[in-house]
């Protein structure tokens, strides 16, 4: 199981290897189609053989030895609670990704579908791995055939949205880097012997290694930063709807579904076990952060012309939420968060997958070019309802699980002392199906206002066999999430009470007379510590 | 399984889909199917039936049937079967389908058991009633339509809220009475409903949309939407004294406006607040008799609207406007119409003999009973202006008032003379036999209105408004004007409100980006070429890569030095 | 016609009063029932008000041109 794992990753690579010998467009695509379909169904026992009672513990590890001697730095991959979901998405969309450009791509084949199969191999990467410097490696390698694919297979603007793309991301990872650094050479004096740096996830987010208060505050800043800037969390959100425009179609299914949601992993995998003073301590912030971004980016997509841009501005609006669950810290919160995750890749992969059929089709994203379609494209119409309905939040549809436990979830916190994040995020899924459904009733409904529209033909069986496992899963999930829930049931109920107890531990812990200042006020020690002596001094 | 599909509203919603692959010939009479099946279902349902499904962890009541929630039950299913008559030549599959969720989503609310489910079929109401008003296809009621939607999803929004508010305070989501605390969870379901009670001030959606809706989304609008609220308000909130305030303001500034109105849909809808605001009023007084004189004006109340509404949609089917300055003289060749619609004229009235004789009776009694004489005057006072618009006013301007009408007049085809006529004969029923609707009140209810104070007091009033009507009839004249209301404020502000938050916060973040790019660009720029910096006689025009051979030595040399030093420093 | 409906009218109106005299003792103890022929008064005086404000206000306040809001 073990080796499946590795192989699962590493797959799509042997897709690079065979284009060396076969070079011939067809042979290109229909390597690339296997390949991936392969990758997927590897995965599948990796699904089913997992243990759901025991997913707080990271399974099917692949250790390997430490790179240099003295450090810590180890192949480490493996899948939990948190990650099999994901992994799965991952998976899963490789296939539907390289089939959703089979016709729209003209130039350099080769080079498109090793820039698809390098990202299928980075993001399973980031997925799967325990180590973090692994997982840094694998997150920064992501970006680089995901600039390519913008910037070559783009549409006008497309060096220019690449660029803000990648510099902007990889500033936000940089400072991550510095942060990881010193992480790892705490974390390794704190292991003790002879290690002088870790980087094992394991042991970092595990309740033995405790971070003073003043170091969590910087660390949990940098990590944030750069995995907020990924999410795109609101104020950092300015390259997306860019990136997305540009980006072809493939590229866009695949930053949407999967990519963005590297970020909002990140905060869970790292921020979440590792810093839990400064998560709690800043969740309030953070929860801002996120309310705005909902409401706001469900106003800009109200007022959008371009339909890409549109739903850009939706993926601002829902990640939103998916913030505001992580940062509630219940399980009802966190488990709603993960679900939505799942849920947002479906969902608007298969929007953006549905934009790009009918780009494809009329060459244009305009509403104002369109009207009335759903006359002559009947079948891609009830696709786009169903997409445009989950994406809402319909219940009975997979974003109402999501956002149901969230609200419920954000409601009952106790770190958002007041309740109006909460109404207002509430209030943020009436924008939301206010924009989509306003803009699904100018794009197909109505009289067909351009006469070119007539022309339209309707999608063919190979559209249809993308979209339909997606939808499969959009009413699955909506009906029966406990049959995708359960499996990071376990993982986030012991992750929040080790959270917890962490964070008490620290407290316990922390010596007022040796922070400084601002940290002792910032996280109200002195009375946190009266609290607990008082109590007994809980573990 | 088979026992939730005979849930009424998910019998409907399931009917719904399942129209959509029916062809067209077979679709009227089916649709009419599934309100007969729901009305027998109703009937034999015994109280405290409940069907139960698990969500989450939370156990959802699918189904709690109940006195209350079966005579509501009763009259949707009625009504849909009725609104269905009156839209058997309808071709049109969205709107048969969204029509029939639309009643399907009505009915999930009224039997609804927990607060989530309540929520999830109230949102089905909202969009498939936008659909309705989407069905027109004029750029007037798409936008209208938008509006709509925004405000009902507004309501839904705040429900919502409020529901999981009270979720998180009490960790229950039955749906129970709730005591009158002004906690912010109730107040925000309050507002919910409110919304869709169409309460003042946020009544602007309904006087909007249902003129613009389509001739029978009209009719399917008109029953459910605000009824459901009611409905909801009976059970959620009964007795709590701010509701007796709301409504009588709404009975007497619905009146008003169907005073001033001069599009005979317009004027019904406007009505429709005044009647829902006798039902809040009853809701808010909160005594037994009270509240079974809400439900029963209810259930009146959607016999003989509807039948108004039917009446008013036929005439915008045979002569193609609803504006009062258009019709006129029309009593010679829509006379079955006329006739029709003065029987639930006559109803909503009260006059002795008509079901609405019995309600009102009952509600403002109750209203005396309980003391509160300010309401029952503001409510005596709404009498008279219900019959001066909608008994008086609107049929003398459309039946009346000129010789005979000049335009041309499309017959009115069958079903909708049927869908009228049973509706008409029903509110006679329950006129002349008041006890077969007092037996299916919510409380043991021994009022009779057939008593002389009575009579008396309802002929009175009824016989003078009809003189003085007479006598000044000629001020209420239709003229053709729009008239404002308190969606004002927001129709002409939404423009400039639209610009300010989202596109001057948009170019913002664009101009600061064009400003960093510009910097970068330039520092990239002055630091193209670091020669220009260490000797300054270097030729501008240089490309940075050609320095001289000796240079390129020193620097290959100190390159060199440093990943020594680097790897020296690692590996020891 | 106007005639017929005016006399049908004026004997109804005195049917009731006959009524309200003869056999309506103190029925329901309002503050109102004191005044002879109430609900006649009401219905003319309250009918007359409310005309004329509504016209009143129309005219002045609410009224506007049709494609106003276009």
């Amino acid at each position: 199981m073990e080796l499946l794992l590795n192989l699962t990753i590493y797959f799509p690579l042997v897709g690079i290897l065979l284009f060396l010998f076969f070079r011939s467009d067809t042979a290109v695509k229909w390597i690339s189609l296997i390949v991936t379909s392969i990758t997927f169904m590897l995965s599948l026992p990796l699904l089913f053989g997992f243990d759901v009672a025991g997913s707080a513990v990271p399974q099917y590890v692949t250790e390997g030895s430490p790179i240099l001697a003295g450090m810590d730095i180890k192949y480490l991959v493996g899948l939990d609670g948190l990650s099999l979901l994901l992994f799965m998405l991952t998976t899963l969309f490789g296939p539907i990704v390289i089939l959703s450009s089979w016709n729209s791509v003209k130039k350099s084949l080769i080079g498109y579908y090793s820039m698809l199969l390098i990202l299928q191999m980075a993001s399973l990467g980031v997925f799967a791995s325990l180590d973090l410097v692994v997982f840094y490696v694998f997150f920064e390698l992501s970006l680089i055939p995901m600039y390519f694919l913008i910037g070559i297979w783009g549409g006008s603007d497309k060096i220019r949205a690449t660029i803000k793309f990648f510099i902007y991301t990889l500033v936000g990872s940089l400072i991550m880097l510095v942060a990881l650094m010193y992480l790892g050479f705490h974390a390794g004096a704190a292991m003790g012997g002879d290690i002088s740096f870790t980087a094992d996830w394991r042991y970092i987010s595990g309740p033995d290694y405790l971070i003073g208060l003043a170091e969590q505050t910087w660390l949990f800043l940098a990590f944030a930063l750069a995995f907020c800037i990924k999410v795109p969390l609101f104020p950092f959100h300015t390259w997306l709807p860019y990136a997305h425009t540009e980006a072809p179609t493939a590229g866009s299914v695949v930053l949407a579904a999967i990519m963005l949601k590297l970020g909002t992993y990140g905060l869970v995998r790292v921020c979440l076990p590792v810093f839990p003073n400064a998560f709690m301590e800043f969740a309030p912030w953070m929860a801002t952060l996120a309310v705005i971004g909902i409401i706001y980016g469900a106003l800009v997509a109200m007022v959008q012309k371009d339909v890409k841009k549109l739903v850009a501005y939706s993926s601002v609006s829902h990640l939103g939420f998916v913030v505001l669950g992580i940062f509630a810290l219940n399980t009802v919160a966190v488990q709603g968060a993960i679900i939505q995750m799942i849920n947002h890749g479906l969902s608007t992969g298969a929007l953006f997958l549905i934009v790009g059929m009918i780009y494809d089709r009329a060459h244009t994203r305009q509403i104002s070019d369109f009207g009335g379609v759903a006359k002559v494209m009947p079948v891609f119409a009830v696709m786009f309802m169903i997409a445009t309905l989950a994406s809402i939040g319909l219940p009975g549809l997979n974003g109402f699980v999501g956002e149901f436990l969230i609200l419920n979830g954000a409601f009952i916190s106790t770190l958002y002392a007041n309740k109006v994040y909460a109404v207002l995020a509430a209030t943020g899924v009436i924008l939301a199906a206010v924009y989509m459904l306003w803009m699904y009733q100018r794009v197909m409904f109505g009289p067909i206002t351009n006469k070119e529209n007539e022309k339209l033909i309707d999608l063919d069986a190979r559209e249809i066999s993308l979209l339909v496992p997606l939808v499969i899963f959009m009413i699955w999930i909506g009906i029966r999430p406990v049959d995708f829930t359960k499996y990071s049931e376990e993982w986030v109920e012991s992750f929040i009470e080790m959270s917890e107890e962490k964070s008490e531990a620290v407290m316990l812990q922390t010596d007022l007379s040796e922070i400084p200042d601002w940290t002792a006020r910032l996280y109200g020690v002195e009375a946190r510590q009266l609290l607990t002596a008082d109590v007994g001094g809980r573990k | 399984m088979i026992e939730i599909l005979t849930i009424p509203g998910i019998l409907f919603i399931a009917g719904a889909l399942l129209l959509t692959l029916i062809p067209q010939k077979l679709r009227s009479p089916l649709f009419l199917l599934f309100p007969l099946l729901a009305f027998v279902i109703i009937w034999m349902r015994p109280d405290g039936y409940q069907v139960t499904t698990a969500f989450l962890d939370y156990e959802l009541i699918l189904m709690q049937t109940d006195s209350l929630s079966r005579v509501f039950g009763l009259i949707f299913s009625f009504i849909a079967l009725g609104a269905g008559i009156y839209a058997y030549h309808l071709k049109d599959l969205g709107q048969q389908v969204n029509a029939l969720a639309y009643a399907g989503g009505a009915l999930g609310v009224t039997f609804a058991g927990d607060l989530l489910t309540l929520v999830i079929f109230w949102e089905v109401m909202a969009v498939t009633s936008t659909w309705l008003i989407w069905a027109r296809r004029t750029p007037q009621t798409d936008a209208a339509g938008m509006r709509y939607l925004l405000y009902h999803i507004l309501g839904g929004g705040l429900l919502f809220a409020g529901i999981l508010w009270h979720l998180a305070d009490t960790g229950s989501l039955a749906v129970v009475t709730l005591t009158q605390a002004y906690t912010p969870a109730n107040v925000l379901m309050l507002l919910g409903v409110g919304v869709n009670a169409a309460a003042v001030p946020f009544h602007t959606w309904l006087a909007d949309a249902y003129p613009k809706a389509t001739i029978t989304g009209s009719i399917f609008m008109s029953a459910f939407t605000t009824k459901t609220a009611v409905y909801v308000l009976i059970r959620m909130f009964p007795g709590w004294e701010i509701l007796i305030w709301f409504g009588a303001v709404m009975t007497l500034y619905g009146v008003f406006y169907a005073v001033i109105c001069k599009d005979i849909r317009e004027i019904l809808s406007y009505h429709i607040v005044s009647q829902v605001g006798y039902m809040i009023v009853a809701i808010g007084i909160g005594t037994e008799m009270a509240l079974n004189g809400s439900t029963a004006h209810a259930f009146n109340n959607i016999l003989y609207k509807t039948l108004m509404f039917m009446a008013a949609g036929a005439i915008l089917y045979s002569v193609g406007s609803s504006k009062m300055s258009h019709l006129g003289g029309l009593h010679k060749k829509l006379r079955w119409v006329l006739l029709l619609y003065m029987v639930g004229a006559f109803s909503i009235s009260g006059i002795p003999l008509f079901n609405g004789f019995v309600s009102k009776g009952l509600t403002i009694s109750a209203a005396g009973y309980a003391g509160n004489e300010t309401a029952m005057l503001v409510l005596l006072l709404a009498s008279v202006g219900t019959w001066l618009s909608v008994g008086l006013k609107l049929p003398y301007f459309t039946w009346f008032n000129k010789q005979d009408y000049e335009g041309e007049v499309k017959p009115v085809p069958a079903n909708m003379y049927i869908a009228m006529g049973i509706t008409a004969a029903a509110c006679l029923f329950f006129g002349v036999w008041p006890q077969a609707l007092l037996g299916l009140m919510p409380f043991e209810e021994s009022y009779n209105p057939f008593y002389l104070y009575h009579f008396v007091e309802v002929t009175q009033i009824l016989l003078m408004t009809f003189v003085v009507f007479w006598l000044l009839k000629k001020k209420l004249a239709p003229e053709l004007v729009t008239v404002l209301d308190i969606d004002w404020f927001f129709r002409k502000a939404a423009p400039s409100v639209r610009s300010l938050f989202v596109v001057k916060v948009d170019r913002f973040y664009d101009r600061t980006e064009e400003m960093i790019l510009a910097t970068t660009g330039r520092l990239a720029k002055a630091f193209e070429n670091p020669m220009l910096w260490l000797n300054p006689f270097t030729d501008k025009k240089n490309q940075a890569t050609s320095y001289s051979q000796a240079m390129e030595v020193g620097m290959s040399f100190i390159l060199l030095t440093i990943l020594v030093m680097l790897l020296w420093f690692f590996l020891i | 016609m106007n005639k017929w409906i005016w006399t049908v009218t004026a004997v109804i109106l005195l049917v009731t009063l006959v009524l309200e005299f003869a056999f309506l003792g103190d029925y329901d103890s309002h503050w109102w029932n004191a005044i002879p022929a109430f609900y006649a008064l009401w219905g003319l005086v309250g009918c007359a008000v409310m005309i004329y404000t509504a016209k009143w206000i129309a005219k002045n306040l609410l009224n506007r041109d049709v494609s106003y809001y276009d």
